[in-house]
């Protein structure tokens, strides 16, 4: 670690990694901080959807362009780590039946690869769609991990020379120099270059360089139902409104999401009347919604800059320090893409932009991993981790099932804990899904940790301070959908409070300490 | 007289076990997983009050008697508590797993967390176990690593927390087979095993498990059935129904709370019986805070006779037992099998 680089990139979202991987791949010498886990900002708070560019067509068609194409360049250099579910537009009666043909016609406009099919067929293939679908489209939509795809970036990033620092705050910036904590530790390094992706927060750190930037925070709540109601992401024909998605996410089915201004930048609160409407939206598209249950509900913020109509991003230079904010997680890339000409510009730098040709993560396959863990393990595994399965292979041996409700392994646990970039159960989380499924992670958290301290991760103490945490965090997302979930609390409490004593043995744990 | 017990965790058991020691007739109607299925299977009587430990059980409960009036201990005397533990304890032994202890006092059980709780009464290996025996002995933690459960973790743990706790300092405690106390989980001791044993999630079944073949023995009839509604005429139950009917003069409805399913949202699930409800919010920000979350505090109203109401009317027949009783907060009370084991004594008294 050294105390000079020539960028230095404060956010480690979606938009932020893959500007540490762009510049890395140019030759650039990179420094990432990111003050949490990678992608606990917006991006772990969007549903994963790649759009196809469909729901612009009609409002934004700039945007709606950006997203036709870019869908098509992850397709090519992140295919391992997306979904490529395909995509309906549908309208049901009672809609708007102009918007069709305008719908069709903004596509034709765009480039937006589009299919009219009738009701009939989009019902063959979702069954679960309601019998009042009056229209029905067919696009290329796609789903992807968020978290996945920045820790992939980060990972190629760091493969290239990068430095990536997590749960690593910034608190000053003067100049070309940045201060940061880390681990109750002050830490400072110089840039020639800063680049201010922190997203919703891109005010608040350019306030700390001394500049004034508007970011405008709206937020989007999303709900998690148990079970795959959907095969592809069905999206509402019709002027873009809340409630409007649904997409199939692992073992779950998202539905989204609300638009609503928010003041707060953090501890903003879901209210009751947003997971309503999505229900009744969601049901309205897919009926069955009504019969399964709702995990939790969770809410991000999107960044808007500028006045409000449809997002675009921004790019905003102003002498060394570069800040890129707005957007969505669909032109990730080409958002990175700019913001890395520019600090190039800046620099001298000549090297072009790689990220369009170039996979993230090389593909390979492992005979002997095919061969040690049978081929319907290897398809499970790599529907979760991509290209990444190929690196389990060192901690195949650990077949124990740590998360029984996702059927997580001991091997997945430790690969994420020791490469992945992760300090603590909660960021193993969000690499192996352990904790997301039905059981919210009552069932695994303790068994996580205890993984962990097995292989010498993590002291006892951590490892105490880490479970209450980690339960707390699953909690929150409990609380919006607590009516349907007394169950799941009681059988929480039951296990940790009542058998564990964790509400009276809290007190003396003291705070948390990374273990890398 | 024929007494129809609904439910077959702790309470459902312990109920079926007294109304038959004063020769009813009893039929107990199980539907199969419950808390208590999956509990220490410890006796945990009264650990905490208002987020402070108290002195004793004893003085907790009559604490409790002087304060709230909704509290099953209230409700219920502390007279009867301190007879439905004898009992409770006399069952256990001529089921072939006595359990050691006293209202008088708690004692501190070591826990597969890392963590220590306090409880009342315990199998004797669990008993023999307690904390409070640690002091300057050198404390082994053995037995096999399983899925939740590592021996390292739990001594390496203890061993810090401990020294803060003020209950016993070990003049050891490390994970290994040999010492002056050696602890491993119940179900690896081996008959005969001089080894002492760490309490663990799940061990409540193989209890409840011998309870319920004593309760056989003693001519407990037990079908499995699951109870949802129930027909009721004059202010009296006269029959519970499932896949089949049942019939009978007087029934306790022990099905549990939200875990047995005893409770939906705020519902009760048999007969939609009324609640003591809470106002405002139902749970905290947090997941285990001191004092406990409001809805724990949900459950059916009943009187002191252990009856409940529906539609305004008491119903002098039917008793609840267990879980699904209001008034109290057994995961921070740490008051689960105590106010199981009381409630269903005095309903089983049919007093």
């Amino acid at each position: 670690m050294g105390s000079r680089y020539e960028v230095c990139i404060i956010g480690g979202g979606i938009t932020g990694a893959g500007i540490a991987r762009d510049l890395a791949m140019r030759g650039v010498d990179v420094i990432l901080l990111e003050r949490g886990d990678l992608s606990t900002g917006s991006t772990g708070r969007s549903h994963g959807l790649l759009h196809s560019g469909g729901r612009y067509v009609v409002t934004d068609i700039d945007s709606a362009m950006q997203c036709a194409s870019e869908n098509e360049i992850l397709r090519k250099v992140a295919g391992s780590f997306i979904h490529a579910t395909g995509g309906l537009f549908v309208s049901l009666k009672g809609d708007d039946d102009s918007y069709l043909e305008r719908f069709l016609q903004g596509c034709r406009s765009a480039g937006v690869k589009a299919r009219e099919i009738s009701p009939e067929e989009a019902l063959k293939l979702e069954p679960n769609l309601s019998s009042s679908v009056e229209a029905a489209v067919e696009v290329n939509d796609a789903v992807a991990d968020p978290f996945m795809l920045t820790v992939a970036n980060a990972y190629a990033a760091r493969e290239e020379g990068a430095e990536i620092e997590t749960y690593a705050k910034v608190v000053e910036i003067a100049g070309e120099r940045v201060g940061y904590l880390q681990n109750h530790r002050r830490h400072a390094i110089k840039a020639d270059v800063i680049i201010n992706a922190s997203g919703v927060w891109a005010g608040e750190v350019a306030k700390l360089a001394g500049k004034k930037i508007e970011v405008k925070a709206y937020k989007g709540t999303i709900l998690v139902y148990q079970g795959r109601a959907v095969q592809r992401v069905v999206n509402h024909l019709r002027l873009p409104s809340q409630g409007d998605i649904l997409l199939p996410h692992q073992s779950t089915t998202l539905v989204g999401t609300t638009l609503m201004p928010e003041a707060k930048l953090e501890k903003f609160l879901i209210e009751r009347e947003e997971v309503e409407l999505l229900k009744r939206e969601g049901a309205a598209k897919v009926p069955l919604l009504r019969k399964m249950r709702l995990l939790r509900a969770y809410a991000g913020l999107r960044p808007i800059v500028g006045e409000w109509k449809e997002r675009g991003y921004a790019l905003i230079e102003d002498g060394n320090f570069i800040t890129i904010t707005g957007g969505k997680f669909t032109i990730f890339r080409l958002m990175a893409e700019r913001a890395s000409d520019a600090a190039c510009r800046m620099l001298g730098v000549r090297a072009r932009c790689l990220t369009a040709k170039e996979p993230i993560i090389e593909e390979g396959e492992d005979e002997k991993l095919k061969a040690k863990l049978g081929e319907r393990t290897l398809g499970k595994l790599y529907k979760k981790y991509g290209a990444f399965t190929q690196k389990l292979a060192p901690y195949a041996g650990k077949k124990k099932v740590t998360c029984l409700c996702e059927g997580v392994s001991e091997g997945e646990v430790i690969f994420s804990a020791k490469e992945l970039f992760c300090k603590n159960i909660r960021d193993i989380r969000r690499r192996t899904r352990l904790g997301m499924g039905f059981c919210q992670g009552r069932r695994c958290t303790l068994e996580a940790a205890l993984a962990l301290f097995s292989e010498g991760l993590i002291s006892p103490e951590e490892a105490q301070m880490q479970i209450i945490n980690s339960l707390r965090e699953r909690w929150k997302g409990l609380m919006p959908v607590m009516e349907e979930s007394l169950k799941e609390a009681k059988l929480t409490e039951a296990k940790y409070a009542c058998a564990g004593n964790y509400d009276k043995i809290k007190k003396h744990i003291s705070g948390l300490v990374s273990f890398l | 007289m024929k007494l129809v017990v609904i439910g077959s965790g702790i309470a459902g058991i312990v109920a079926a076990l007294r109304a038959r020691t004063l020769k009813r007739e009893v039929l107990l109607v199980s539907q199969g997983k419950s808390a208590t299925s999956r509990s220490l299977g410890v006796v945990d009587v009264l650990g905490y009050l208002n987020g402070e430990e108290v002195k004793t059980p004893e003085e907790g409960i009559k604490t409790l008697a002087e304060t709230k009036e909704e509290h099953p201990y209230s409700l219920l005397g502390f007279k009867k508590v301190a007879e439905s533990l004898n009992f409770f304890k006399s069952m256990a032994e001529k089921a072939g797993i006595p359990f050691k202890g006293s209202i008088e006092k708690n004692i501190h059980v070591a826990t597969q967390f890392g963590t220590v709780k306090p409880t009342c009464l315990a199998l004797e290996k669990v008993y023999n176990a307690r904390v409070e025996e640690w002091h300057s002995r050198a404390v082994a933690i053995a037995g096999k690593e399983e899925r939740n459960f590592n021996p390292g973790f739990v001594a390496a743990s203890l061993a810090e927390l401990l020294p803060k706790l003020g209950i016993a300092q070990p003049a050891r405690i490390s994970a290994s087979e040999h010492g002056d106390l050696v602890i491993k989980p119940l179900k690896q001791v081996a008959a005969g095993e001089k080894a002492y044993a760490l309490p663990m999630l799940g061990d409540g079944s193989f209890i409840a498990q011998k309870l319920l073949e004593h309760a056989v023995k003693l001519g407990v009839k037990v079908v499995e059935d699951r109870i949802d509604r129930a027909r009721v005429e004059g202010g009296e139950v006269k029959e519970v129904m499932g896949r089949e009917s049942y019939n009978g003069d007087a029934f306790i409805l022990a099905t549990g709370d939200w875990v047995g399913g005893g409770l939906l949202g705020l519902k009760e699930m048999v007969l939609g019986l009324e609640l003591l409800r809470v106002e405002g919010k139902l749970v905290r920000k947090t997941p285990f805070p001191e004092k406990g979350h409001p809805y724990s505090r949900v459950g059916v109203k009943v009187d002191e006779s252990l009856s409940p109401f529906y539609r305004g009317e008491k119903i002098s027949n039917l008793k609840v037992a267990g879980a699904l009783l209001g008034g109290y907060d057994y995961c921070t009370e740490k008051s689960g099998w105590g106010v199981a084991i009381a409630s269903a004594y005095v309903a089983g008294g049919m007093e």
